[in-house]
């Protein structure tokens, strides 16, 4: 039993590849002084130029080492991990500094949230509202200048975009952003990427403009929605809800959640990673957000393509997607298939009703049972095995299509703006995570 | 939607949108709004509702599917090392590797086929053909790119690739015919000559080294008027190596004229009584420097100028001898190479050992490379020496490696190398034998030591140069036990710290080289 992991799998978990080739090499036993495992950890005492203790939560697969290292997780949790997916660790009684580590660990979440609590009383509820309250009125005045902007930009004509510098779209967005509306400001962003990228650009500019004034629109009338639209509608603009909020309020939802895969974009120095996952009982899909500095660790710790078992509690909206972790509990086991839409039309069907109940909603989770990637003139596809494809993202998937060999496998993907960004594929029981695209 | 989207393009001061006509139109009733709003309202409805109403493309053909693989893949293990190396890194470490999966009758994974077909280097094209596998020539065969993966398997016939296919193709297309029959390659080469590029004649020439015999004689002798010197000199050098060709008839007549005679050492008392004088003891080689070049030499021995610092005499001797079978200098004086090679002390010494030593190259000539060898590493060290020792080089792969071996062994106790030693085993190509390679790590033992003994040698360290090309030469065999020498540095007791500085990083990267290979040793077993 290698708690469901891979040599990929536990080479994604280092914060870099240096760091996976050097745990690569610890992976050996003779670099270790008795190491063992429990149900839930491992650990072991590991001989480098000092001798480091190492342990490791497997319920998370939190990595604690007493080297002085600023990599996290260092090459030693990375080295105690090959170490065990090489050959199983001996299961003994752990010794106390592993013992104490995991009580403390234990203990731990409850200590955020009594702080959390004590917070929670110390405010004032009604300067609270009035804080909210202010700050709706910020958005709202900053939304009508948006939409000024807009008018301004159809009147004059979308072709006038095409000749504006960065700038244009940078000022406006930064007012977005003054106006506390960060969600906004993020649309523009992504706009101003658009101007003559493609032929049809003015096209797709009038959609993105469209969806925003949308947006505007119904902010405007946030009284008359049902709550649940109201909130995602709230979230869309960029009112944050704190993550407290969530773990103590949101809908929870305890499953065997299968890890689908994950995307991280490094910008600005500022990591932001999406872990998909899918409930095995509930069927619901959720979506993990965590961002970390370059060069820090995320909080959550997810191997794809293994089952994690555990507690979430999703933020409000008409289709709740994002979740964060209240609880995990056991081993992360592997997982072996992919309960996926078994036709393309089906699939869609499924985001078809998604899109009626919250329409700004602009990247799924798509998950294809028995579908075959392919190149068709100069267009990558997958199709089902009922004649219905849909186009991949733009770049090369040879690596796609050599695992698949022309015969059907299962896919995970991100499904934005009509294209299939590939995660992750199960093969003869096997998952494997496709890297970004070639 | 384009209705809508022209008005936006254009601007609503120019233009006025449609009015209704949008199936999502209905929606938008009530409130007085202006126009402009009223457009971008509607595109956003619009645009929701297409999204929600995405079709499946249909009509597209399955693709076929690839044959089941007939070897076993190799272990996720090699794939990781792979990975790195299919992308550019070490490519003699990649041949060693895919050699090695290639006689364990293994294949890479599928999902690395895209690299190892994307590999860059063109002279790893055929170590990676026999480890694509199945999956491999199936997926070669959607990508022009990959097109060699495919043919190099044989679903292309030569004649059509000869035909029909790029430049380098259609000469190893010609290079395979003939192996097989030679004389088909010949009048393949005869029908196009006259319609192809020169850079194509010449590699068809070369080529025709696949084979080669007398029956190509008459070609290459007309070869040898074409118009590009790169053609003459190609075809020249083909003809050398024809015993019975008229053009080595004319080479060795030539070459006679100019090592006109050979006086055997002088024996008996005067011999002894001449003492210490070096030529009491060796033979001697009269040597008449040519005259000025004429027709003949000019079309038998075309291109290659002298290099800066040859007299045109010396390189006119040199070259002369470049052609001619070191051979028949034994058969016509009767004295053995290193009686013949020791006689060349004098003022020609340096040209003809130069001579001497393309000769043993282009005729692969193992009995007079090892003596030449000798002679040339105990030149001056001086510019002419230094040239020769350039030439000398260039038989590398022709010395014994017992004579490397041995020359190592005998290296000083602080164990520094010569210079000349170490340039010469960086030009020996791997795979090295056993015992050379013991050598080399024995000998790289005592000079790390030796380092933290006696310090570091003055200028350049000749081990460190050459310490890169034996991580990878050094033979399977004796990787194991060939670690830690980073660690005899870093143990030894007070080295100064601009020799830790100067061989801690090059011991680092020797020792995880080793490690690297003995890994792939033991992750692909034969």
């Amino acid at each position: 039993m290698s708690a469901g992991m891979s040599v990929e799998g536990v080479a994604a978990l280092a914060p870099d590849p240096r760091v996976a080739a050097a745990g690569r090499k610890l992976g050996v036993s003779g670099s270790w002084n008795s190491p063992g495992r429990s149900d839930g950890a491992l650990w072991g005492e590991c001989k480098g130029s000092a001798v480091y203790q190492v342990r490791v939560d497997l319920s998370d697969l939190a990595v604690k080492c007493s080297c002085p290292s600023r990599k996290h997780p260092c090459k030693h949790g990375i080295g105690l991990l090959f170490l065990n997916l090489e050959s199983p660790l001996p299961a003994v009684p752990a010794p106390d500094w592993v013992t104490d580590w995991l009580a403390r660990r234990a203990a731990g979440p409850k200590r955020r949230k009594s702080a959390a609590k004590r917070g929670g009383t110390v405010s004032d509820p009604e300067a609270k509202a009035k804080r909210a309250e202010k700050r709706l009125s910020r958005v709202a005045g900053g939304l009508d200048a948006l939409d000024l902007w807009m008018e301004d930009l159809v009147r004059d004509g979308l072709a006038t975009a095409g000749t504006r510098p960065a700038s244009f779209w940078e000022t406006q967005a930064k007012r977005m952003v003054d106006a506390q509306a960060p969600g906004v400001a993020a649309r523009l962003r992504h706009l101003s990427a658009l101007p003559n990228s493609s032929p049809d650009w003015t096209g797709r500019l009038l959609d993105g403009l469209g969806r925003l004034a949308l947006l505007s629109e119904a902010f405007r009338r946030l009284d008359a929605l049902d709550e649940p639209l109201a909130e995602s509608v709230r979230a869309e603009v960029g009112i944050p809800l704190p993550q407290e909020a969530v773990l103590d309020r949101g809908e929870r939802v305890s499953d065997d959640w299968i890890v689908l895969g994950q995307r991280t974009d490094d910008e600005w120095r500022l990591r932001t990673r999406r872990t998909w996952l899918l409930g095995g009982e509930s069927r619901r899909y959720a979506m993990i957000l965590q961002f970390a500095a370059s060069g820090a660790p995320f909080a959550e710790q997810f191997v794809s393509g293994t089952i994690v078992s555990g507690e979430l509690a999703f933020y409000p909206g008409a289709y709740p997607l994002r979740a964060v972790v209240r609880s995990r509990a056991g081993v992360a086991t592997r997982a072996v298939e992919l309960p996926g839409h078994r036709t393309v039309e089906a699939f869609l069907d499924h985001a078809s009703t998604i899109t009626a109940s919250q329409p700004w909603l602009e990247r799924l989770p798509a998950t294809l049972s028995g579908v075959v990637p392919l190149l068709d003139g100069e267009r990558w596809l997958v199709r089902d095995q009922d004649d219905g494809a849909l186009p991949l993202s733009g770049g090369e998937h040879w690596t796609l299509i050599s695992i698949s060999g022309g015969h059907p496998l299962d896919l995970v993907a991100e499904w934005e703006g009509g294209i299939l960004l590939p995660l992750g594929v199960v093969t003869g029981g096997r998952y494997r995570m496709i890297q970004g695209h070639e | 939607m384009e209705a809508l989207t022209r008005a936006a393009t254009v601007g609503m001061s120019r233009e006025a949108p449609p009015e209704g006509g949008l199936p999502t139109d209905g929606l938008l009733a009530g409130a007085q709004r202006n126009p402009e709003r009223e457009l971008l309202l509607r595109a956003g409805m619009l645009a929701v509702y297409e999204a929600a109403g995405r079709r499946a493309k249909t009509g597209v053909g399955m693709p076929a599917t690839a044959p089941e693989e007939t070897m076993p893949a190799c272990s996720a293990r090699v794939a990781e090392i792979l990975r790195p190396l299919l992308a550019g890194q070490r490519p003699e470490i990649l041949r060693e590797a895919l050699d090695r999966l290639h006689l364990a009758g293994m294949r890479v994974p599928h999902a690395l086929l895209p690299a190892a077909l994307g590999v860059q280097q063109q002279g790893l094209r055929p170590a990676v053909a026999p480890v694509l596998g199945e999956r491999g020539s199936w997926l070669a065969a959607q990508n022009l790119d990959w097109e060699w993966a495919v043919a190099t398997r044989g679903s292309v016939d030569d004649e059509s690739t000869w035909e029909e296919g790029a430049p380098e193709e259609r000469i190893v297309a010609l290079r395979r015919v003939r192996e097989r029959k030679p004389a088909l390659g010949l009048s393949w080469v005869e029908e196009t000559w006259k319609s192809e590029k020169a850079d194509t004649r010449k590699a068809m020439v070369g080529a025709l080294e696949t084979g080669l015999s007398s029956h190509e004689e008459a070609f290459l002798e007309r070869a040898l008027d074409d118009r590009s010197v790169r053609v003459r000199e190609a075809a020249a050098t083909l003809l050398a190596r024809l015993p019975e060709s008229d053009y080595a008839g004319r080479a060795m007549a030539r070459a006679r004229t100019i090592l006109v005679r050979y006086e055997p050492p002088a024996g008996g008392l005067r011999g002894v009584a001449a003492g210490f004088s070096r030529r009491g003891h060796t033979g001697r080689i009269s040597v008449e420097p040519p005259e000025h070049p004429d027709a003949e030499w000019e079309r038998d021995l075309p291109g290659a100028m002298p290099e800066r610092g040859v007299g045109e005499k010396a390189w006119r001797i040199s070259r002369a001898l470049s052609v001619v079978e070191p051979a028949r200098w034994e058969e016509r004086f009767g004295v053995a190479p290193s009686d013949l090679i020791s006689a060349a002390r004098g003022d020609w010494e340096v040209p003809l050992l130069a001579g001497w030593c393309r000769a043993s190259v282009l005729h692969r000539n193992q009995s007079w490379a090892a003596p030449l060898w000798r002679a040339c590493y105990g030149l001056e060290h001086d510019p002419e020496g230094w040239q020769t020792w350039q030439v000398a080089l260039s038989m590398a792969d022709l010395i014994p490696q017992s004579d490397l071996t041995s020359a190592i062994t005998r290296l000083p106790k602080n164990g520094e190398m010569p210079s000349r030693l170490s340039s010469m085993l960086q030009a020996t190509s791997g795979p090295w034998l056993p015992e050379l390679s013991e050598a080399f790590l024995e000998g790289l033992r005592r000079r790390v030591r030796g380092v933290c003994k006696y310090g570091l040698a003055q200028g350049e360290e000749p081990w460190v140069t050459v310490i890169p090309h034996a991580s990878v030469s050094l033979a399977t065999e004796c990787l194991r036990g060939a670690e830690g020498f980073r660690e005899i540095l870093e143990g030894c007791s007070g080295p100064q710290d601009h020799a830790r500085y100067r061989w801690g990083p090059v011991l680092k990267r020797f020792d995880e080289t080793l490690e690297l290979r003995r890994e792939l040793v033991e992750e692909i077993p034969l």
